[in-house]
């Protein structure tokens, strides 16, 4: 286990987040969890909902801060980021993959794929341009400039994928990406994310329920009530990590 | 399905989906609230009029009246009575006359009088009006107009009748008010801008000892037609014989324009209530739609989600249908509560909203129609073809965006429907409703390849500057929402045509109407009239009057000026007498047919007279053809020397040479003097000498031409201000529908919005996302409207000349439309921005699914 | 007589310009009490298939027949009634209560809300989801709607049972009691026909088919279909219920 080593790219140390609840409650969302995250190692979050994953997704994106612990990303300290450098932040250093795809209705793939070049700035053109190649890579070469209501579920999670990639990111956050596709789609889909993030180098934290996930982590982790209960290779080796370390 | 079934299931929607419901019942309330104030607001001007009519007149179906103000000789009365026939017979003084309260407060009445003989005729008045009031030598009020006079009762603590001058024919009279009559005395005539007094306290006043304007007549059963010959041949066509109520059909004459003219609005504003409805009814489809999808899944046959989906659109309409109708009521007693005070000079006016049974009908079955039509998309999916589950397998919102062909059709479309229906104006200048719903639709069909332009351009404009990109992202999200962005657009675009029309038109008119009263006045340098008289239509007694104004120094020459109402043919005729020495006796700017100078000429020559075009028209009457008049001494023939326009006066109006009508009118007296002024008199000082020569006694008020023409103007305004007060009504419920509707698409777009948040925009980036796309929807809308509008202007204006008669001179109001633009746009953008700030700053969760 | 007889069944989807055929001459018998499984690879037809046989769609050639009539022609009589069509994925988008959801399809039998709730009490009972009664669609795991979604299609106590992809988004541990559940159904003489993307969710069925590219393929062998436990059969909660 690589927890407090030097080069991960994600580190959480110990950090809680809680929540007012009913009635003058606390809801304990994460409630003490450590892990780390290296380059190219994708890890697996299980666990029932309600059990904070997605709060953990969120202190991983600079989106809230802890209540206490400590985010790092390649060693800095995300804690006190100012509201430029966190959006700065997340548009240079992350990817986001969620259940429902969120894409722009009516919007071509491509258009799709390059929305967050908009937001940094770039021209439509370059932006476009610097989709393109991402498109290929999840195999979507041919549909660029069909809509999303014109692509299959599956082929809608692959433009959100090529969009979470498109800005090259050290750091992939995927909430259920599965959730919405067919057990066979997701598995395609789960094979992709990984095969590319594992070429780019890229850290992935994949919020799942589906045990499928473990098929392609590197680890497995189970989060219960905001703790992590726990944290193990999966039972079955990740065929690439096989190759990698082989 | 049972109706409790019905119940759970639409209080289940209820409770899930209440902003949805409530803005829907939002939209569907205000085009209901419109409609309905609208329709009662104008028919209550004949209704409350009607209402006065009756009360007075009773179980009266017949009257005798004069042609002119003085008169004729009570002793037609006994004739009258010795008819076969004839029951009962009731004299009547009536006369326009001024009341002025303690603090100056003035209120234009008609001065009713009543004798005993009226008890007879079992009208409301007769009911409650005592012998004792009636002899006590004084003038009884219904409470309006004590109320407007601020009267607050008949009589002060120490027992005092209160005192009110009474300013008649030129004089101004003290008189005690002996009772202040309310609603539950009266009724509708409490209503009533009136003054009742005994007949003989009115003859003396009025001066007019011995002498009757009115003789009403109550029948035997079956003897009506009888008795209508025998008066005719009593009145030897020096009189007028006709029904009781015949005041009332000359005030829906009278009025006609100003209804067809608010009808217009009340079209339009239908046009926009609707299209709110429908609307806010887009954003409750998808969720419909799955819900049907749902439950026909679980067995619900597809005639059963029909009578479902009826049955919530009826409990809505309904219900929103009587919200609206309570807001409606609200509204015609508020804000569209002005009774045009022109009409006043020549009907009994009242000041009380009659809700007729007619208005409530159709803005109440309008309502709920409306609402059951745009509730009606959802049943597109239970077609036979179709899966049972097909909505499943749409993405974003329903319906995409339309074809390019298909927006090229409807553009052609557009066209062709304007073609067709403005048309026939050509032939037909009154049929102008067709051709505003044609102009209308046109406008709602050219929309979808508006709105591509202006999306076109934007993404255009947008890709030149990375700086834009905002733009850009606006421009993408605008065609995944296509149909609700079209219908926002539609929605504006009818609105800002609504306004754009409405407010130009009517500035035209005002326009056209004040160029009238200039050039109409400024023939004397100050007119001496009575004070309300607004037309100069009340005469007197002038006596040595003219003679001690032309003594004065500076003075050049002195005119009487006639004037008064004829009834003609279903009209109340403005009747205009203008000495032959007047400078320009027919104001240039409203001469539609004939030569000005060859028709002055022989207007000053004598037996020649101007006619309102509409009036012409109606009589089959061309240039220089005989019009014959029936005149106080019987009927004369006058041949027409020009056509002019209806000189603001809706019914009609005749310009006539002064001797021509002493001779048939057969008196002198004036209704008002024009003084002209020698070369470099100082007019301020003149007009200070004119009222001491008045003196304190008299009614009588001195005004510049200009004053005279401000007060006309201001008149008018009032007269007008209903259109005004619609536009404005029309475009505060666009701007605040509009941002409710686009304000309830963003906040169902929050997870969308969250998700752009994680992916780095910042709030201020959304701010600008959401911002563009208001404005591109709000903008093609208010271009597209803004152009229907000045065409539909255009159409208007033409309608307003041709078929109404009034002068209304066309000119693109730049201004008026841009304000119009500005504040629909620009209000509903103030509204949207609390949605929108809140909206963009989405917590990141709501992309999530924990 | 078959329960349900699908015969020489084609439907093709408008695709960009093209189109794609979905089910290509597919026939297939149903008999009462029967677990029918359709397996295959994403594409290959099987949820197509599955919403022909419940007649929620209809198919462009071919015929399908339900209790002896023809299905095109009866279906808003049957579908919902006599054949149960369960939406296992759609549901978490419904707003309100999942007893509400359940009970909404016994409205439209005349039964009053009160007693529809009740009887949606129980259902929810006989499929082992009753604390889901008083949660929101969208509070479910995977496993929990697909229970409620079986509940109300249950509601109607249909002769025919299609629900596509049960185990779909359900986790791998919740699995094996879906499909007891499912099995049980069948056993109390409700024909089931479900599909599965993957062959482990094909445990309990009496048949398991493959379709691959629209066509119906052989039945795999009885050896790749893994049996339940033997115990496990019919051990739902509760005692018999009605349907």
């Amino acid at each position: 286990m690589s927890a407090i080593a030097g080069d991960a790219v994600l580190e959480l140390d110990g950090v809680v987040k809680h929540y007012p609840g009913y009635g003058g409650d606390v809801v304990r969302a994460v409630d003490g969890v450590t892990l780390a995250i290296d380059p190219g190692e994708i890890v697996a979050l299980l666990g029932p909902s309600g059990s904070g994953k997605s709060t953990l997704l969120m202190l991983a994106a600079a989106l809230i801060e802890p209540d206490a612990g400590v985010v790092r990303f390649e060693g800095r300290t995300l804690a006190g980021l100012s509201a430029g450098d966190a959006a700065d932040y997340q548009r240079r250093k992350i990817g986001f993959v969620f259940q429902s795809f969120h894409l722009m209705a009516g919007v071509p793939a491509v258009e799709n794929a390059a929305i967050k070049l908009l937001a940094d700035g770039m021209a439509l053109k370059r932006a476009r341009r610097t989709a393109l190649p991402w498109l290929d890579r999840v195999g979507l070469a041919a549909r660029l400039n069909h809509t999303p209501d014109q692509l299959s579920g599956g082929e809608r999670q692959r433009v959100a994928i090529a969009r979470a990639l498109v800005n090259e990111p050290r750091l992939i956050l995927a909430d259920e990406p599965t959730g919405s596709l067919d057990t066979q789609r997701g598995a395609e889909i789960l094979a992709l994310l990984a095969d590319i993030a594992r070429q780019q180098r890229a850290a992935v934290l994949i919020v799942t329920h589906d045990s499928q996930a473990g098929t392609i982590a590197d680890r497995v982790c189970t989060l219960r009530d905001g703790r992590l209960i726990d944290d193990r290779k999966p039972l079955v080796a990740a065929p690439a990590l096989a190759q990698q370390h082989g | 399905m049972r109706l409790s079934g019905h119940i759970y299931l639409y209080g289940r929607r209820l409770r899930t989906r209440p902003v949805q419901e409530l803005l829907a019942g939002v939209g569907i309330a205000i085009g209901v609230a419109l409609v309905f104030a609208v329709q009662v607001a104008n028919s209550s001007i004949t209704d409350a009029s009607s209402a006065i009519v009756r009360g007075i007149a009773g179980k009266a179906t017949l009257q005798l009246r004069a042609r002119d103000a003085t008169g004729f000789d009570e002793a037609v009365l006994q004739r009258v009575e010795r008819l076969p026939g004839v029951t009962s017979a009731a004299p009547i003084v009536d006369e326009n006359a001024s009341l002025v309260g303690h603090d100056g407060r003035r209120v234009a009445i008609d001065l009713a009088s009543a004798a005993p003989s009226l008890l007879a005729l079992d009208g409301s008045i007769t009911h409650t009006i005592s012998l004792r009031d009636l002899s006590r030598g004084g003038v009884i009020l219904p409470s309006a107009t004590a109320h407007a006079l601020g009267l607050q009762s008949a009589s002060s603590p120490d027992g005092a009748l209160p005192h009110v001058q009474l300013d008649v024919r030129g004089r101004a009279t003290s008189v005690a008010v002996v009772a202040v009559l309310g609603p539950e005395a009266i009724g509708a005539l409490s209503g009533a801008m009136a003054a009742i007094a005994p007949l003989d306290f009115v003859q003396r006043i009025d001066g007019l000892s011995g002498r009757v304007t009115r003789i009403l007549v109550t029948t035997a059963p079956g003897k009506g037609a009888t008795v209508r010959r025998e008066l005719t041949a009593l009145a030897a066509g020096r009189l007028t014989v006709a029904g009781a109520d015949q005041d009332v059909a000359l005030l829906e004459q009278a009025v006609a324009p100003n209804t067809e003219a608010t009808g217009f609005f009340v079209l339009v504003s239908a046009i926009v209530g609707l299209l709110l409805a429908f609307n806010a009814m887009l954003l409750t489809v998808p969720e419909r739609r799955r819900t049907m999808a749902d439950l026909r899944m679980q067995g619900v046959r597809p005639l059963q989600l029909a009578k479902m989906l009826l049955f919530q659109a009826v409990c809505l309409g309904v219900v929103a249908s009587l919200l609206g109708l309570a807001a409606g009521d609200f509204l015609s007693r508020t804000i569209f509560h002005a009774t045009p005070t022109y009409l006043s000079a020549a009907f009994p006016l009242g000041t009380q909203t009659v809700i007729g049974l007619k208005p409530l009908v159709l803005s109440f079955a309008g309502g709920v129609l409306a609402t059951c039509l745009a509730a009606a998309p959802p049943l597109l999916d239970l077609r036979r073809n179709r899966a049972v589950d097909a909505v499943y397998f749409e993405d974003g919102e329903p319906g995409q965006a339309l074809g390019r062909s298909a927006r090229l059709r409807l553009l052609i479309a557009a066209c062709v429907l304007i073609l067709v229906t403005s048309g026939p104006l050509l032939v037909w200048p009154s049929a102008i409703v067709p051709a505003t719903i044609g102009v209308a639709v046109a406008t709602l069909l050219a929309i979808p390849f508006a709105f591509q332009l202006v999306v076109r351009v934007a993404a255009h404009a947008a890709a030149s500057s990375a700086r834009l990109n905002m733009l850009t992202v606006a421009v993408r999200a605008l065609r995944g929402t296509t149909v609700r962005s079209l219908a926002l657009a539609a929605t504006g675009a009818i609105a800002v045509f609504g306004c754009v029309v409405a407010e130009d038109s009517h500035n035209d008119l005002l326009h056209g109407l004040y160029r009238d009263y200039s050039q109409y006045v400024s023939t004397a340098d100050l007119w001496v009239v009575g004070a309300d008289d607004d037309l100069a239509t009340n005469s007197f007694q002038a006596g040595r009057l003219p003679a001690r104004i032309s003594a004065l120094p500076g003075v050049g020459a002195v005119r009487s000026y006639q004037g008064g109402f004829l009834d003609f043919d279903g009209r109340r005729v403005w009747i205009i007498a203008r000495a032959a020495s007047t400078p320009a006796p027919i104001p240039a700017s409203q001469l539609v047919q004939g030569a000005l100078t060859t028709a002055t000429a022989r207007l000053r020559a004598g037996g020649w007279i101007t006619v309102s075009q509409q009036l012409a028209e109606a009589e089959h009457l061309h240039v220089g053809e005989r019009l014959t008049l029936p005149t106080p001494s019987g009927p004369h023939a006058y041949r027409m020397a020009a056509t002019t326009t209806n000189l603001g006066w809706s019914a009609g109006a005749i310009i006539i040479n002064d001797y021509d009508y002493r001779s048939a009118w057969q008196t002198a007296d004036p209704s008002a003097l024009e003084v002209s002024a020698r070369p470099g008199a100082n007019i301020p000082t003149l007009e200070r000498a004119i009222v001491a020569v008045l003196g304190p006694g008299s009614a009588l008020a001195v005004q510049t031409s200009g004053a005279r023409a401000a007060q006309a103007d201001v008149l008018a305004r009032e007269g007008l201000s209903r259109m005004s007060q619609i536009t404005r009504l029309l475009m505060i419920a666009a701007a605040l529908a509009l941002a409710a509707a686009i304000g309830a698409g963003i906040w169902q777009r929050r997870s969308a919005l969250a998700a752009l948040r994680i992916h780095s925009f910042t709030p201020w980036q959304l701010r600008a996302v959401l911002t563009f796309e208001s404005v591109l929807v709000l903008g093609t809308g208010a271009l597209v409207g803004a152009l229907a509008g000045v065409y539909g202007h255009l159409l208007c204006d033409r309608y307003l000349r041709l078929t109404t008669g009034f002068p209304a001179p066309f000119a693109v109001g730049g201004f008026h439309t841009v304000q119009t633009i500005l504040l629909i746009v620009g209000g509903a953008l103030i509204v949207l921005a609390i949605p929108a700030y809140v909206a963009s700053q989405a917590p990141p969760q709501l992309a999530l699914q924990d | 007589m078959s329960l349900l007889s699908i015969a020489n069944v084609t439907k093709r989807y408008p695709r960009g310009r093209f189109e794609r055929v979905a089910v290509r001459d597919v026939s297939l018998d149903i008999e009462p009490g029967e677990l029918v499984a359709v397996w295959g690879v994403r594409f290959s037809g099987r949820s197509t298939l599955l919403r022909i046989a419940a007649g929620v769609e209809s198919p462009e050639e071919g015929t399908v027949s339900f209790e002896g009539h023809d299905l095109a022609r009866c279906r808003d009589s049957v579908l919902g009634r006599r054949i149960g069509y369960c939406q296992t994925g759609f549901s978490s988008s419904q707003r309100g209560l999942v007893i509400e959801h359940v009970a909404a399809g016994l409205l439209a039998q005349r039964v009053s809300p009160k007693q529809a709730r009740r009887r949606g009490q129980e259902l929810l009972l006989s499929v082992d989801a009753e604390d889901c009664a008083q949660l929101r669609c969208h509070e479910l795991d995977g496993a929990e709607l697909a229970r409620v979604a079986v509940a109300s299609a249950l509601a109607t106590e249909p002769a025919l049972l299609v629900i596509d992809e049960p185990t779909s988004g359900v986790d791998v541990l919740q699995r094996e009691p879906l499909l007891k559940l499912l099995r049980a159904i069948a056993s109390e003489d409700t024909a089931v026909l479900m599909s599965a993307g993957d062959a482990q969710s094909l445990s309990g069925a009496d048949r398991a088919l493959t379709i691959y590219n629209g066509e119906l393929q052989a039945e795999l062998p009885p050896a790749q279909v893994v049996p339940l436990r033997r115990t496990d059969v019919g051990a739902r909660s509760g005692e018999r219920h009605r349907w």
